[in-house]
């Protein structure tokens, strides 16, 4: 066991686990916003047909707004598991070398 | 002093190490199951509401009392997830949902919801709840 090997098991295994997690925030947040890029559209058409107020546009703006926001929160949140993903990876490969070193299943 | 902790210092960072994988790791909070069944309901509620604004429309009066009881349930929930630990970003999307009653509840006081007006609130809201979900679903790491 030698620190070497650790460093490169760490590695990785924190790089597998992040590129494939990540793969799942990207996947949810492009179509998403894309429908809200829509929706952004259609708020104004709605306006221009007078078929909403300015008070209406207003405040469908601001749902918007929030929409964009939470959509982007689940994105943060969706990173942030990866990056704990990584690290339980990086500590599972860690104690894999170490019990292989003694021998036995001292973790 | 200097030369004996220098000559430790591999051994503690191993001790770390092994501590630090006894148990995973937790960054963000634990799974809801409450939260999921919750925000599934309430997302169906307002799919609903709106569907039915836009295709029989409702003047404000009459429909007033869905916004008070619907907010007084995003509360709760928001209330629930700022309670647990580590879950700050659930708690944030709920009070972002919770603000946006209020915003459609103006759109509704301030004349008729058209079809369109509603079926783009509903998106809206759809996408929120969506973004809701696939977080709490996420956090069961499976």
């Amino acid at each position: 066991m030698d620190v070497a090997t650790l460093f490169q098991d760490l590695l990785g295994a924190a790089k597998a686990s992040f590129a494939k997690d990540w793969k799942k925030a990207k996947d949810y947040a492009e179509p998403e916003l894309r429908r809200l890029a829509a929706s952004l559209v259609d708020i104004g058409e709605l306006a221009l047909a007078g078929k909403v107020n300015e008070q209406q546009a207003k405040a469908m703006l601001r749902i918007h707004r929030s929409a964009v926001e939470t959509v982007l929160l689940t994105v943060k949140g969706l990173g942030i598991l990866a990056v704990e993903n990584a690290i339980n990876a990086a500590l599972g490969a860690v104690k894999k070398a170490v019990n292989k070193a003694v021998g036995f299943a001292l973790l | 002093m200097r030369a004996t902790i220098k000559g430790r210092a591999p051994r503690l960072a191993l001790l770390a190490l092994l501590c630090a994988s006894a148990c995973a790791v937790r960054l963000i909070a634990e799974y809801d199951e409450h939260a999921v069944q919750e925000a599934s309901r309430l997302q169906k509620e307002m799919d609903l509401f709106l569907t039915r604004l836009g295709s029989q429309g409702g003047a404000f009066p009459a429909r007033a009392a869905f916004y008070d009881t619907y907010e007084t349930d995003v509360r709760a929930l928001r209330l629930r997830a700022e309670a647990r630990p580590k879950n700050q970003i659930t708690a944030e999307q709920l009070g972002k949902i919770e603000k946006s009653v209020g915003d459609l509840r103006e759109v509704h006081r301030a004349g008729p919801v058209s079809d369109g007006a509603a079926r783009v609130n509903r998106d809206l809201f759809n996408a929120m709840w969506k973004a809701v979900l696939t977080l709490e679903l996420a956090k069961k790491r499976e």
